[in-house]
């Protein structure tokens, strides 16, 4: 059957398309049982403005960015055994809590979801294990929580709030600080790097017991520092917002954006 | 007043607050022993999650041992621990971005209007698991309108001042909360 | 009257608040109307059973890992001497609690209970010498900030320890559950806190009065909390 339904496609295409045809029928019969383990949902919800966004993952990737559409879209590729996802609208404000939804089942396999937000949600997101990226969003509140160990990237950003935190891996933030806004950024063995406007106004509190904190044209004599190089206190313009940055084993580096 | 004396006495919670007022972290930890209670349930009922609670109810404590000294016996102290308990969780809110007004006046939930027999299931018989449960899915807003409201039993007026909105809005945000979870104990009855 | 109108005043009805013409005309469509009716009912019920267990309250999961947390945070800030008040166990419970706690310790954890324990050893060591040259120059034995410094690090540890004990052992209960992975990932990270802890006892040991190294240690032992009660739930 099949050498009678490839000899019709020869002609058209030609060698070389019979032989990827080839590749891809072997690697398809690979793929197909882990294809088959993983399971696919994708739900839409509309927005109104200021939505907000909080997902509770127990492991796996998440990249949450903006679209220029009045809904959120949630799409999570659940590897098996497969965990219970349902997301849910209570208000204003979607939720996805896997680890609620599976608690005591302990042995769930990674879930990743891609979700898609209007530009001004708030986006609160924690896993215990895996990669955050958040981007492009202008809400009042961008939260990426990594129990354990994951890179977090948060580019495009200009929230009033603004918490990362993770135990090992790397913080990247790219973004804007507003007036009045907080900071935080917090790793236990990685290092964070802060790509900010060079005209940005705020009070910083850097702490990193390995001496390596580089603060290149934010620096000014102002600062404070303490414990032989270990923390820099002191204010950027006039302090508006407030900055914190710790990792324990690990270099702050700020840039000019 | 000897040693004796302070443990036979029953010292009451302002003795203990102007104790505590002065540095003595044992009436301190008598007051918190007392109300601890009080404080992490009523943040449990407003946050719906265990861990925020836990957290929650701590900054209560250390909020209250920096406010302790203004505390002047006027009004019960109960009372005044449990204005500061919901300004605590009000301000959590506000930190978190939780609009109060966003579920009051744009984009609230609507109610669903019943009419004739549309649903046949009754309402199982409100246990505390099951209505904890179902209050821990409201949005904030109504959340914390019914918890005062019916489980602390608090006035609209009341309400109305520790929100900073009008007793007409307090009204509405109640009845749609009840409302709400009349349809999440449904929920409930028709998953089980 | 409509569905609609009736189901916006049954709150005020069920609470008591409506004026009795209101009442009246709210009653007929009630006898009229089941499914209004069963709202009514339905929130007559909700509101009656808050109220009967108005009153009832919760304990928290851990009252004394929460007061030792409430305390470890209004000590920092006022940074009042050790305070004899608290319910703490004399100093004979406080090393047989060390010395007799089943601790199953990797290399890691091993290295910096080592180093707490030469922390330890060292500040005493200190304060002693401390104590005896105060006593020697003034004829009375005074408390100097150093064996303050050491005291509070010490209280500290301790109450932590009390906390980490508690959400340990919740981890622990759970811990089969998990897949390898996962049990793999949450060890590393627990080293890697560990590791952190013990950097910040070293800097102590040094310089007990090296506030940063203070602030990191707090952080450090703060993270293991939180990643033991984040895994609690799991």
């Amino acid at each position: 059957m099949s050498i009678r339904l490839l000899s019709t496609p020869l002609r058209f295409f030609g060698a070389h398309t019979f032989s990827a045809l080839v590749v891809f029928a072997a690697l398809h019969s690979f793929i197909t049982p882990a294809a088959l383990a993983q399971n696919r949902v994708s739900k839409r919800f509309p927005a109104g403005k200021n939505v907000r966004v909080e997902l509770k993952n127990i492991s796996g990737t998440i990249t949450v960015e903006s679209w220029n559409r009045d809904e959120i879209k949630i799409t999570a590729s659940l590897e098996a055994p497969t965990a219970n996802v349902s997301p849910k609208l209570v208000g204003e404000c979607v939720s996805i809590d896997v680890m609620g939804d599976n608690r005591g089942r302990g042995d769930v396999g990674d879930v990743n979801f891609k979700i898609q937000v209007p530009q001004d949600s708030s986006v609160d997101i924690e896993t215990r294990r895996g990669d955050i990226t958040i981007s492009n969003i202008r809400g009042g509140l961008v939260r990426a929580h990594i129990s354990t160990e994951g890179d977090i990237t948060l580019s495009g950003i200009s929230a009033t709030q603004v918490l990362a935190q993770n135990t090992i891996g790397d913080i990247f933030f790219d973004g804007g600080f507003s007036r009045g806004g907080t900071y935080q950024f917090q790793s236990t063995k990685g290092n964070i790097s802060v790509r900010i406007p060079s005209d940005s106004a705020f009070r910083l509190v850097a702490a990193a017991p390995t001496r390596k904190i580089a603060l290149g044209e934010f620096w000014n004599n102002g600062f404070k520092t303490l414990g032989d190089g270990r923390k820099f206190v002191g204010d950027v313009g006039d302090g508006r917002s407030s900055v914190m940055v710790t990792t324990f084993q690990g270099s702050i580096t700020f840039l000019r954006r | 007043m000897t040693a004796a004396e302070t443990e036979t006495q029953p010292v009451t919670d302002y003795g203990l607050t102007q104790r505590a007022a002065q540095g003595d972290m044992g009436a301190f930890e008598e007051l918190y022993q007392r109300h601890n209670r009080r404080v992490y349930s009523l943040c449990l009922r407003m946050m719906g999650n265990v861990s925020e609670a836990e957290d929650l109810a701590q900054e209560v404590f250390i909020q209250l041992f920096r406010k302790i000294g203004s505390f002047r016996g006027e009004s019960a102290f109960t009372t005044w621990l449990h204005r500061l308990t919901v300004n605590q969780v009000l301000m959590h809110f506000r930190k978190r971005g939780v609009k109060m007004e966003q579920t009051t006046e744009d984009g609230e939930t609507p109610i669903q209007i019943v009419k004739g027999t549309e649903n046949p299931n009754a309402m199982p018989v409100v246990d505390r698991i099951a209505l904890d449960k179902a209050i821990s899915q409201l949005p904030p807003g109504y959340r914390t309108v019914f918890t005062l409201h019916d489980i602390e039993g608090h006035e609209h007026e009341e309400i109305a001042r520790m929100l900073g909105c009008s007793v007409g809005t307090s009204k509405s945000q109640l009845h749609k909360a009840r409302m709400k979870l009349r349809g999440l104990l449904r929920q409930q009855k028709t998953k089980e | 009257m409509n569905c609609e109108k009736c189901q916006e005043l049954i709150s005020d009805l069920v609470d008591g608040g409506l004026s009795r013409g209101d009442e009246s005309t709210l009653s007929l469509h009630l006898e009229e109307c089941l499914a209004c009716a069963d709202v009514r009912n339905d929130l007559q019920s909700i509101v009656a059973f808050c109220r009967n267990h108005r009153g009832e309250y919760s304990a928290p999961p851990n009252a004394d890992a929460l007061w030792l947390r409430i305390c470890n945070v209004i000590e920092a800030e006022t940074q009042l001497p050790a305070r004899a008040a608290l319910t703490r166990p004399p100093a004979k419970s406080f090393w047989s609690g060390w010395t007799s706690r089943s601790w199953e310790l990797s290399m890691p954890q091993l290295a910096a209970s080592a180093a707490a324990i030469v922390l330890v050893v060292s500040l005493g060591t200190t304060v002693g010498l401390r104590r005896w040259d105060n006593a020697r120059g003034t004829g009375q034995v005074v408390s100097s900030p150093r064996s303050a410094a050491a005291t509070q690090v010490r209280d500290r540890m301790w109450q932590q320890r009390q906390a980490i004990n508690y959400w340990n052992q919740r981890v622990e209960t759970n811990k089969a559950r998990w897949n390898q992975g996962m049990r793999d990932t949450f060890e590393r990270n627990l080293r890697v806190i560990d590791q952190a802890v013990n950097d910040s006892l070293n800097e102590l040991n040094r310089d007990p009065h090296d506030e940063v190294s203070e602030e990191m240690l707090n952080a450090a032992l703060n993270e293991k909390l939180a990643l033991l009660r984040e895994f609690s739930d799991l």
